[in-house]
């Protein structure tokens, strides 16, 4: 069902557009936000204030978009995601909320972005890792430093998928990174790492940002931890979200997953699990053209 | 964790006694200290320690560094390796630094200090230098030295994020070997897994307090970091090459062909590198 030469609009998500996939995203989102220490967590007070237009690149069910909308009234934040489902969702929420500064709209991060250069000034995009094939992050960097102000800022946040100490977590780990790799989905050279990190700070050089810094963070969901409930929650809705995929690519067997997701469930309760997630945020600035 | 790899672990135990000595694996904080020269960076409101003991102190450069930023701080550097310790001494006299001794004295073993006698007791990326089974009861020891109130401190990190297939072929090795010989808390050998365990080895040897600190190091070509670390990666991975050979995972002719490609790729202007690490530090009670 998955090949290399499927089209990659069909597969934007690997987990498939579904309620559990949704289900999926917003807990990851308030357990990422929350270990990130906050929205912006690495923006001073007063480049908070400058800023007023955001754009959401792949915002999901809208989680980031939402909390940063409410956070910051003198905000308009506007989400944009390929899935439709997600976008209702994510609409749905804001109505709810009573947030008339939050916007969602389908579109595709692959594709040219419908806004005029010089539209925003934070252009922010999220945890794409495993989402957006190795091929599309240049033109996709292009776009966005197109929609970005002079003087705005570009802003890129993903993880590495987690160090634990659960061999079923780990085994489930690689052959998810293996799949990515056989899809063209992941950087890595050797199949251990996902390996994204090292790349945003060269993606924003490269596309002409100035002023680039990184802010790490970790989620640590082991035992006994505040994320440890949610954390567990992630990874075994995840892989059961990822099995389709991964029986796919052919990394794996349906014997062999049915027993690791077990072994995983299982490894998960110990009181001496031990997991973190290490994410990197990368952020720079558009230069004006006079600088 | 004490799961199912124990019994696999097992049966893969030909050499779990490396005769070589493995080194200090990473200097992953060494360019954050060089800029910033902040020796502790972590710890906002505690005022300079009094008397701080470094753990396999090696050549001495964390010792020195801290002891010229703090003057009224005695340093004690402990290693096993005299060389190091020699070199580590003829640095301190060099630079005219009189708050840093160093003392050859295996950090594994019951130290030979009283009880409580450091404010501090800092251990930097020991990871490979010593079995899964003896960090708790090494972490214990550091406990002892340390005075009530004082605190204990340590940095590790995981192996690098590259673009450079030679080093991650390496990082892969060294992960292998390291769980062939029971020195990695991976469960079989993906990552090193060390830390994520920290703060629970620091709460089981009775710290209170436990915290952690992420740093990032990015030692790609562009970056400040790049020369400082690229130059500590040729080194660590020339050091453990027997190693790696000892423990079966590659041969000398492979490992010597990676190497050499790896010193090249370190140097290519689109070398790519991050390095995730963690301070963890908790209070003796």
């Amino acid at each position: 069902m998955m090949d290399n030469t499927s089209s990659q609009d069909e597969n934007y998500y690997i987990l498939g557009d579904s309620n559990a996939e949704m289900v999926h995203l917003i807990i990851t989102d308030r357990h990422f936000n929350r270990s990130m220490g906050g929205l912006l967590p690495e923006q001073p007070n007063p480049v908070i204030s400058s800023i007023h237009d955001v754009l959401d690149v792949g915002c999901g069910p809208g989680g980031w978009t939402l909390e940063l909308a409410q956070a910051y009234p003198h905000m308009q934040v506007t989400g944009f995601d390929l899935s439709a489902g997600m976008i209702d969702y994510a609409r749905v929420q804001a109505h709810a909320s009573l947030l008339d500064n939050a916007h969602f709209f389908v579109a595709n991060a692959m594709k040219p972005f419908d806004f005029p250069n010089d539209s925003f000034d934070l252009v922010n995009v999220r945890h794409l890792e495993g989402v957006l094939p190795v091929a599309a992050w240049s033109e996709m960097l292009k776009e966005m430093f197109r929609v970005t102000r002079q003087g705005g800022i570009i802003r890129l946040t993903d993880c590495e998928w987690g160090v634990t100490n659960s061999f079923a977590n780990e085994k489930l780990l690689e052959l998810a990174i293996h799949a990515m790799q056989a899809t063209g989905m992941s950087h890595s050279p050797d199949g251990r790492n996902y390996n994204i990190t090292h790349l945003l700070s060269r993606f924003l050089r490269d596309v002409g940002c100035v002023n680039i810094q990184e802010r790490p963070s970790i989620l640590d969901y082991s035992a006994g931890e505040q994320e440890y409930q949610g954390g567990s929650r992630i990874l075994t809705l995840g892989y059961e979200l990822m099995e389709p995929f991964l029986l796919g690519t052919q990394v794996s067997a349906r014997p062999e997953l049915d027993q690791l997701r077990r072994q995983q469930s299982l490894e998960l309760l110990e009181d001496s699990f031990r997991g973190i997630i290490y994410t990197l945020t990368a952020w720079g600035t558009k230069p004006s053209v006079r600088s | 964790m004490a799961l199912s790899s124990d019994s696999q672990q097992d049966e893969n135990t030909a050499h779990s006694t490396p005769s070589v000595k493995i080194p200090r694996l990473f200097h992953f904080d060494l360019p954050e200290l060089e800029q910033t020269g902040n020796t502790l960076p972590e710890q906002r409101e505690v005022s300079a320690p009094h008397r701080i003991l470094d753990i396999a102190s090696g050549n001495g450069e964390w010792v020195i560094r801290v002891a010229q930023a703090s003057p009224q701080t005695q340093m004690a550097g402990i290693d096993t390796d005299i060389e190091l310790i020699e070199q580590a001494r003829a640095q301190a006299e060099a630079k005219g630094v009189g708050n840093a001794s160093f003392i050859i004295m295996d950090p594994f073993q019951p130290l030979k200090f009283a009880e409580g006698t450091f404010d501090l007791v800092n251990a930097r990326f020991l990871v490979g230098q010593l079995p899964v089974s003896t960090w708790p009861q090494v972490i214990t020891e550091f406990v002892r030295v340390t005075r009530p109130g004082g605190f204990v401190r340590l940095l590790e990190g995981e192996l690098p994020i590259t673009n450079s297939p030679a080093l991650a072929k390496l990082d892969g090795m060294l992960s292998d070997a390291l769980y062939q010989t029971k020195r990695s808390f991976s469960p079989y050998g993906r990552l090193l897994s060390i830390t994520p365990a920290l703060k629970h080895l620091l709460q089981d040897a009775g710290c209170q307090n436990v915290q952690q600190r992420v740093a990032v190091t990015n030692f790609s070509a562009d970056q400040s970091a790049h020369a400082r670390l690229s130059q500590d990666m040729a080194t660590t991975y020339r050091l453990v090459q027997p190693f790696l050979i000892e423990a079966g995972v590659t041969t000398q002719e492979e490992v010597e062909q990676v190497y050499q490609q790896m010193l090249s790729e370190l140097q290519a202007e689109d070398f790519l590198a991050v390095a995730f690490w963690l301070t963890v530090w908790g209070n003796k009670p």
